[in-house]
């Protein structure tokens, strides 16, 4: 039994993940124990991230990434309060701010607090040391027979 | 091409499908069972919600409605949504089916005539109530503001087998597939004894449509690159309130279906986090151990659920901007969490795009706004009483019990599968899943698809007693009229 592979996305280029770290340090910037989300590399986790989307969604993505990305930052940070504050707008007319909070937040949060950055000095996440997280699950044999 | 022929071909492997390939591989029948997702070893399943997001579920995690007011989840693989959920396994009430025997004009929806199927398969499973000594900090937060403001509530009722709490376990990470077996999925229990009487599954097969005949139903889809075709007496759709109704529409069905894709409830459910001075631990051992049980909540319309989450969900569902946010997770600790699930009556509709895209209309109307409401008002009274230094409240909503879209009925009018679990006018097409709940019951949804899944086995296998309210002497598919 061999665990069943999910693809990264090919396209994930060096720009788009410099872009998605930009727009990145705008939501995570570091908070004391925090690393900031450039400094975590979660933003080298987006292909692995992105693996199940659509890819009608993958590629709206990486367009997307990379258009906001090329922006300066207060002009990043002004686009993600608008955003938040067009998410508050009822039915059809709060969708495009939903949406794009789904796919940058989403897509920044995902690859930030999972856990997968080894930048703490024991060479574990440095996110969860600061967090303080660890989930505990002891497997048996027996269990899994 | 020659192509095998099988008795039954079932369509997906949760709740619906895992127990109907059991019952039908234990009747001697040759089951073939088509599923999208890939096969998991239990120790193999994801540790991370990263690789759990994009390997486990549709489209990498979420799916967001048409005005993207709600976010929903539905598990791809070996198990769909049974290895991905909690596992929560309550019998409905008469306030749920009274309502479905009223809308589907069957009254085989009624406790006493759904009794038997849901021992059935009880008797299947290993279920356990989640004991006192088994609460974290955020179930006693829960249960004290319960009982400070004078809320019914009850321990809730799981299907798991050794989950060894007191040991250190942490059940959150089975939200990714349980490494211990222990939780109840169709992965854990039905499939593998329904392979051992001679099942074959076929996974990482994405199933495009059907075509009915009079001799069988051929179903055609696609595994990797290869276009694949199979063949089978009987094929049944158990993919879901999604995945079946899109099958169908892309069958080119929804002309002769007019009810086909409409009446999609979710169940949806609006997350609060609250802030305490002291750890709260919300992610230790049995994450999710209270359910609201009061009579005022349902005839309201709404539950409260005593649940969290790991790092990234609740740093998707905290609201803020960017020091604030990190704020609120560098505590996560902290943080306690009571959602509202709200039982929808505004019906939803599902369709396809021109490109062959899913498009899932579900807005929350005035009734759902309301329910939420008064539960998220119950939900900060809560944390008020005990003591909590600040509320978040989650921007965005989320719909986990994905129902409706080929309802059961008696008229083709309003319903898409008659009483004999078959698409009205189709003798050899069936669904067993979520999508034939004629309603929202506000109650989780996974032990009566279940127990349906069981009515329909007897159904499909001319059982020796047919459910209650509905008249047979013969087997489903000569009993099929058009309707």
């Amino acid at each position: 039994m061999t665990t069943p592979a999910s693809q990264p996305i090919a396209a994930f280029s060096q720009r788009h993940e410099q872009a998605l770290a930009r727009i990145g340090d705008v939501l995570i910037p570091g908070n004391g124990s925090l690393p900031s989300y450039s400094e975590s590399g979660a933003a080298a986790l987006a292909p692995r991230a992105l693996a199940g989307a659509r890819p009608v969604d993958q590629v709206m993505m990486l367009r997307l990434i990379s258009v906001v990305g090329a922006l300066p930052r207060p002009l990043i940070a002004l686009l993600l309060l608008c955003i938040r504050g067009g998410m508050r707008l009822p039915g059809i007319a709060g969708a495009p701010a939903r949406l794009l909070d789904l796919a940058l937040k989403g897509v920044v949060m995902n690859t930030y607090y999972c856990g997968l950055d080894r930048t703490a000095p024991d060479g574990d996440s440095a996110v969860f040391h600061a967090l303080d997280f660890r989930l505990q699950m002891q497997v048996d044999d027996e269990d899994t027979k | 091409m020659k192509l095998s022929r099988y008795d039954y071909i079932i369509v997906g492997s949760g709740a619906g499908g895992g127990v109907l390939a059991f019952h039908l591989a234990r009747a001697g029948k040759r089951v073939l069972m088509l599923e999208a997702g890939q096969r998991w070893q239990p120790r193999d399943y994801p540790d991370n919600e990263l690789d759990a997001s994009a390997r486990l579920m549709w489209s990498g995690g979420v799916e967001p409605s048409q005005d993207a007011s709600l976010m929903l989840m539905r598990g791809r693989t070996l198990g769909g949504g049974t290895v991905i959920n909690q596992c929560l396994l309550d019998r409905f009430d008469d306030i749920a089916l009274d309502d479905w025997a009223a809308r589907s004009g069957l009254d085989s929806f009624s406790e006493t005539a759904m009794g038997r199927h849901y021992d059935a398969v009880e008797a299947d499973l290993s279920l356990q109530s989640i004991p006192e000594s088994d609460w974290n900090g955020n179930a006693r937060i829960y249960a004290d503001g319960f009982d400070r403001l004078g809320y019914r509530r009850a321990p809730l009722r799981r299907g798991q087998s050794r989950c060894d709490v007191a040991g250190g376990n942490d059940c959150m990470r089975c939200l990714g597939g349980c490494p211990r077996a222990s939780k109840q999925s169709t992965a854990a229990t039905f499939l593998p004894r329904a392979e051992e009487l001679g099942l074959e599954i076929i996974t990482g097969c994405h199933i495009h449509g059907v075509v009915h005949g009079s001799a069988g139903v051929t179903v055609y889809g696609q595994v990797g690159r290869e276009q694949v075709q199979f063949f089978a007496a009987r094929c049944v759709l158990a993919a879901g309130t999604l995945g079946s109704s899109r099958i169908l529409m892309n069958s080119g069905l929804g002309d002769a279906l007019p009810a086909l894709g409409k009446g999609f409830f979710c169940h949806p459910q609006f997350v609060t986090f609250a802030r305490y001075a002291e750890p709260v631990d919300a992610h230790r051992g049995s994450f999710q151990a209270l359910k609201s049980d009061d009579p005022r909540f349902r005839a309201a319309g709404f539950k409260l659920e005593n649940v969290f989450m790991g790092p990234v969900a609740a740093a998707y569902l905290l609201p803020g901007g960017a020091r604030a946010h990190q704020r609120l997770m560098r505590d996560y600790r902290h943080l306690a969490c009571i959602e509202v699930a709200v039982r929808d009556v505004t019906p939803g509709r599902l369709s396809l795009s021109r490109g062959g895209q899913l498009r899932i209309h579900k807005s929350l109307g005035a009734p759902e706004r309301k329910r939420a409401r008064e539960g998220l008002k119950i939900i900060r009274d809560i944390y008020r009483v005990t003591g909590a230094t600040e509320v978040a409240q989650a921007p965005t909503g989320i719909g986990l019990h994905l129902m409706g879209g080929c309802a059961q009925g008696l008229h083709r009018d309003s319903s898409v599968v008659n009483p004999e679990f078959a698409v009205h006018g189709m003798p050899r097409l069936h669904v067993v899943d979520g999508s034939l709940f004629p309603s929202a019951p506000g109650i989780n949804p996974s032990l009566t698809i279940m127990a349906l899944a069981h009515r329909a086995a007897e159904a499909l296998l001319g059982g020796a007693q047919a459910p209650a309210g509905i008249s047979r002497s013969v087997p489903a598919d000569a009993a099929e009229v058009s309707a």
